[in-house]
């Protein structure tokens, strides 16, 4: 009986050498690259305890790593997907502790004594959440506007609006006195 | 100037580019480090508080199955006696599997679990494996023990009672052929009616000869005017028609 390997066809090969090029990335390196940038959107968005939110994120990452397929972009789009629903979340929770227990200050107090630009976070309390759960997706996290639309569920016009308001109302806001 | 984003660059380039820098400062190690390992805590946490839940859940669904079943008493006999010791123990009083022969007067010194008790218990008496004692009352005969001479200590429905023992059957149908169903004029004589089946007196007399299937008939009738020769209504139907004189 003839026990040597066969030799594999050139579709084979190239098969072979895709499945070992899938983009497969560790919890580590998923870490690495997006922790940054999902806690600045997290602060960014207004969450009191970020750093809490930001692991609640990543155990979401750990658990549905293993099932996800796609590229690095893809990747940035589901981690960006799970944050914002735990800012919704957040959002959710806090206003229902605020309208139970009415002493509770608001978000905006928490915020003022943020590290890198501070100006910016007072400037985007000013502005309605709608508006800056937009800009926060668009420019912050860094979303296209189509990911944006399908995130906020709202029309890309919709979408459009809405950044080119809050743009001009931080503008205003940023504007030196 | 407004690109296919929604951008005004020209207007708002600033503001975007200070949002974007703030998007991207580096997160400090010490809050990426703590981060990561809660992230790791909780999910070990999640997964062995999901594996205990799950673990718990299952437990609490089986004992509850099993204290239902048998409070049921639908488990088979033996598994029947085995939940009613272990759940009597505790307090919970279920139905026994078995309704076991213990008549005092028969089986001195009773009640016992099972015959082998009973033989145990009385080791001297040559004829203790012949006992009914500590057998299942389904497995006792009719003779040695009857059933209606036991106290009723619940509804026990496992097993058959014995075929002498059911109550008055009234229904005579099945034993013999020739009951001649819907054909009167044709039925031979001596055969029984629909309406004496239901007789009481006549049904009692059946039943004292239940364990004997009555064999069935071929009487002929002794005026032969009508030229069927067999009981059996299906063959009367076929029966050519009497001839008219």
């Amino acid at each position: 009986v003839n026990t040597a390997s066969p030799s594999l066809a050139p579709v084979e090969v190239a098969s072979r050498t895709a499945v070992r090029a899938r983009y497969a990335p560790t919890i580590e390196d998923a870490f690495r690259e997006h922790a940054g940038p999902v806690h600045n959107y997290l602060r960014a968005a207004g969450v009191r305890d970020s750093e809490d939110v930001l692991s609640d994120v990543f155990v979401d990452v750990m658990r549905g790593l293993e099932g996800f397929r796609g590229d690095r972009d893809a990747l940035r789009r589901w981690i960006f997907t799970i944050a914002h629903h735990r800012v919704v979340d957040e959002h959710r929770r806090t206003s229902r502790r605020r309208r139970f227990l009415r002493s509770v200050p608001s978000e905006a107090s928490f915020t003022h004594d943020e590290p890198i630009d501070p100006a910016l976070i007072a400037a985007l309390d000013a502005l309605t959440p709608d508006q800056r759960e937009v800009i926060v997706l668009r420019f912050v996290a860094d979303l296209s506007l189509e990911t944006v639309a399908t995130l906020t569920q709202r029309a890309p016009g919709a979408v459009k609006s809405l950044q080119h308001r809050a743009l001009r109302n931080l503008a205003v806001q940023l504007a030196p006195a | 100037m407004e690109d296919e984003q929604g951008t005004s660059q020209d207007e708002y380039g600033h503001v975007i580019e200070r949002l974007r820098v703030f998007g991207t400062a580096p997160l400090a190690d010490e809050i990426a480090n703590g981060a990561l390992g809660r992230a790791r805590g909780r999910r070990a946490r999640a997964s062995g508080g999901r594996a205990k839940w799950i673990v718990a859940a299952s437990v609490a669904g089986f004992m509850a199955g099993s204290v239902g079943l048998a409070a049921a008493d639908v488990l088979p006999a033996p598994v029947q006696d085995v939940a009613q010791h272990a759940l009597d123990a505790v307090g919970v009083h279920v139905p026994p599997g078995h309704q076991r022969f213990n008549d005092p007067a028969t089986c001195p010194g009773g009640p016992y679990a099972n015959h082998g008790a009973y033989v145990r218990a009385h080791h001297d008496d040559p004829n203790a494996g012949k006992s009914p004692c500590g057998k299942p009352i389904q497995a006792v005969a009719p003779g040695q023990g009857p059933k209606t001479d036991q106290p009723d200590t619940g509804a026990h429905g496992n097993g058959k009672q014995p075929h002498d023992q059911h109550p008055g059957n009234s229904n005579g149908k099945g034993h013999g052929n020739g009951h001649g169903d819907g054909n009167g004029s044709l039925k031979p004589h001596g055969q029984p009616d629909d309406k004496t089946d239901a007789n009481p007196d006549q049904s009692a007399t059946h039943e004292s000869s239940t364990s004997i299937p009555a064999p069935p008939t071929t009487s002929t009738p002794a005026t032969t005017s009508v030229p069927t020769t067999t009981t059996m209504p299906t063959t009367t139907t076929s029966a050519p028609p009497s001839p008219t004189p």
